[in-house]
């Protein structure tokens, strides 16, 4: 299935793929991994303003945010 | 004690004397430096009964045993000081050059008392120091003064100053380094000010460092160096600032928006992140003495009513108390009003958060046109906060600028209870721009426990919520879902410890999180030669997080004040993290009996105090 992407912040200059072509029934954390982003990015997938977990099934079409958890301050 | 000089600078700025003394070497091993030693040097030579802004209070200046070493990070330094805006015991950090100078100049710190007749700069060169007067300099905003020191005493000199915020004691006056870095939080520039210091100056010749074992030292500084700035996410600090990941804070829920009544902006998140500063206003980065990351700002804005000429740009902090916190998503505004503010010497952060609460206040009838001078607020009227608020609040001119220079906790006593409702805060420090809502739940604790407030930089929770720490050796192996409170306060009791070396040491807590617990430990014993285990050194963070708790004990906090603004604890209205609540009380109730601490005294019981080796200090503190 299709997963539209798209990067937020710091994710935005590393991923430049639009969308993924990842198994039927991958879950977030499926996604996550194929992205191929250094792991102290720390990203997670935001859709509908809300957090995936790792576990949660992905739908064919969907659009997911990708926002790293590295925050400065 | 290697590492150190072994010597602190006593200054009387009423009689002007100046004088070195040793203190007891027992206390570079067991409070380490910067907070914690300053906390210890107040126990032994403070009074606690003292106003924080009278002639003998005490201000103290205490650098870290890596100060002056050539490792990224290591180049930050401690005040310390009863606060005048929260009434207890407090300390901030600060970032720039002064602190390796100061050590290079032969002193570990400067513990300051009196009040000097006129206005005056302390001097300090090569072990020896001078208090001279400048009554010209008073009322100088803080770039005009640098200058001014600069061109008098040599570029190469190294400054602290205060601003007319700090000369005219408003509660949330910084400190400010050569113009860029600050001792920003708690008010530490309002102590200066009362004591007449408008600056302290160093400059020193040798740039001698004598460490333990120089070999170990050198190998494991170049490979922490090596690592530090390759860093992925220094790097990202690097290119954008710490404002990097603002857009993701946002999506994040992290990032207060209105007073943290809202928790996602999206057209704000581009607006302001640090990737849009670059685009638009930065000439080029700056750093501390010896760091590669580099994630200071130096920036220029050219045109439009908020110009100006190239000179330090805003960090994090600062682009959100004057942006998405007043309502603003107004990025040069931002530079302009944090310019100003260090130009004043204001805090940004308790000063964005005050002005926040002023705006909600107003926009609910609580103050009107006649409290504010003729002004009215609103929210986002960035060009009422830059023009009229700030030189108000800095000048505490009319009744607006009395009311807002006290902080926002102080404002709100005066103004009415219903306003105590827009506070956000822990202790009567202002909360900083991290909304654990969506920051993470576990940072809720941590600001209400540290001992300064609600404070980011007490502790590496954020960064250990955010997946950035991993420290098997000290049982931290594990993932935080940040918005939860599962393993918070487990996570909270080592956080707490590592924010306390952290601020002893006085390490950054970005380069930081490239070095692993084992080379923290190696990094104290082939610096310092200490010839600790790991436990040794998390027993030491603890023990200064004790200390710290006593002291404030005695100054009147009880475990009630281990809170934080009921705001802060209502479930979101947006955003990632809208209608989670956070529970608070399970974490609390779960991190103190993680510390032994007492639950209605706040301090830890006879027998911890007696396994801190804190038995002295305890009965100095409490039984007077």
């Amino acid at each position: 299935m299709r997963i539209f992407l798209e990067p937020i912040g710091v994710v935005r200059g590393r991923l430049c793929a639009q969308s993924v072509e990842i198994d039927g029934d991958s879950a977030v954390g499926k996604l996550i991994e194929s992205l191929n982003l250094p792991p102290k990015l720390n990203v997670i997938a935001i859709t509908d303003g809300k957090r995936l977990s790792s576990d949660e099934k992905l739908k064919d079409g969907a659009t997911v945010k990708i926002v790293s958890l590295a925050l400065g301050g | 004690m290697k590492g150190s000089t072994g010597h602190f600078l006593s200054v009387n700025l009423s009689d002007g004397s100046t004088n070195s003394f040793c203190p007891p070497i027992d206390y570079y091993s067991r409070f380490i430096g910067g907070a914690g030693f300053a906390a210890r040097l107040f126990v032994e030579r403070g009074n606690f009964e003292t106003d924080p802004l009278a002639p003998d209070a005490l201000l103290i200046f205490s650098l870290g045993p890596f100060a002056g070493l050539r490792l990224s990070g290591a180049s930050r330094f401690s005040a310390a000081a009863c606060s005048p805006l929260t009434g207890h015991w407090a300390d901030s950090s600060c970032g720039g050059n002064f602190a390796p100078e100061l050590k290079f100049a032969g002193f570990d710190g400067i513990l300051i008392s009196g009040k000097a007749e006129k206005p005056s700069v302390l001097v300090i060169s090569d072990h020896t120091a001078k208090v001279e007067t400048y009554p010209e300099l008073w009322g100088l905003g803080v770039e005009k003064t640098t200058a001014a020191l600069k061109h008098k005493f040599g570029k190469a000199s190294k400054t602290l100053v205060i601003g007319p915020a700090g000369e005219n004691l408003v509660k949330f006056a910084c400190i400010i380094n050569d113009g860029h870095s600050a001792f920003g939080r708690a008010g530490l520039g309002a102590v200066m000010g009362s004591k007449g210091l408008k600056a302290i100056v160093v400059r020193a010749k040798d740039r001698n460092f004598i460490v333990e074992d120089p070999i170990a030292c050198r190998k494991l500084v170049s490979e922490l160096n090596s690592r530090i700035k390759e860093s992925v996410t220094l790097s990202v600090m690097r290119e954008n600032g710490t404002a990097a990941n603002l857009e993701g804070g946002v999506h994040l829920g992290d990032v207060p928006i209105r007073n943290f009544t809202s928790n996602f902006w999206e057209e704000m998140a581009e607006a302001l992140t640090g990737s849009t500063l670059s685009e638009k206003y930065l000439k080029r980065r700056a750093n501390c003495d010896f760091c590669s990351v580099a994630c200071k700002r130096i920036v220029e804005i050219t045109e439009g009513p908020f110009a100006i000429p190239k000179g330090p740009g805003p960090e994090y902090e600062t682009i959100v108390s004057f942006g998405s916190l007043i309502g603003s998503m107004d990025l040069a505004a931002t530079c302009k009003a944090g310019k100003m503010c260090n130009d004043l010497g204001m805090d940004t952060i308790s000063c964005g958060a005050t002005i926040a609460w002023a705006l909600e206040a107003f926009e609910n009838g609580d103050i009107g046109v006649e409290e504010c001078d003729g002004l009215q607020l609103k929210w986002g009227d960035i060009n009422t906060i830059i023009n009229h608020l700030l030189p108000t609040i800095a000048e505490k001119r009319g009744g607006l600028g009395e009311l807002l220079a006290g902080g926002s906790v102080a404002a709100a006593r005066k103004t009415g209870s219903k306003t105590r409702e827009y506070n956000v805060h822990a202790k009567g420090l202002e909360a900083p721009m991290h909304d654990p809502r969506g920051g993470g739940h576990g940072l809720a604790l941590t600001y209400a426990v540290s001992h300064r407030g609600a404070c980011h930089v007490s502790s590496p929770m954020l960064f250990m919520e955010m997946g950035a720490c991993y420290y098997p050796e000290i049982g931290f192996d594990y993932e935080l879902d940040p918005l939860s409170s599962e393993n918070k306060a487990e996570s909270a009791v080592l956080a707490m410890a590592l924010g306390s070396l952290e601020n002893s040491a006085c390490l950054c807590q970005f380069a930081d999180r490239e070095i692993t617990i084992p080379e923290w430990v190696a990094l104290f014993n082939s610096v310092a030669g200490f010839n600790w285990e790991i436990h040794d050194m998390m027993k030491a963070g603890r023990r200064i997080f004790y200390l710290q708790r006593l002291m404030n004990h005695r100054y009147g906090l009880r475990a009630e004040d281990d809170k934080i603004s009921s705001r802060l604890l209502t479930p979101a209205v947006d955003g990632a993290p809208e209608g989670i609540k956070i529970e608070f009380d399970k974490m609390k109730t779960k991190f103190y009996n993680l510390m032994d601490l007492d639950p209605e005294t706040g301090i830890p019981s006879s027998k911890t105090l007696v396994d801190y080796n804190l038995e002295t200090e305890a009965d100095i503190i409490l039984k007077g």
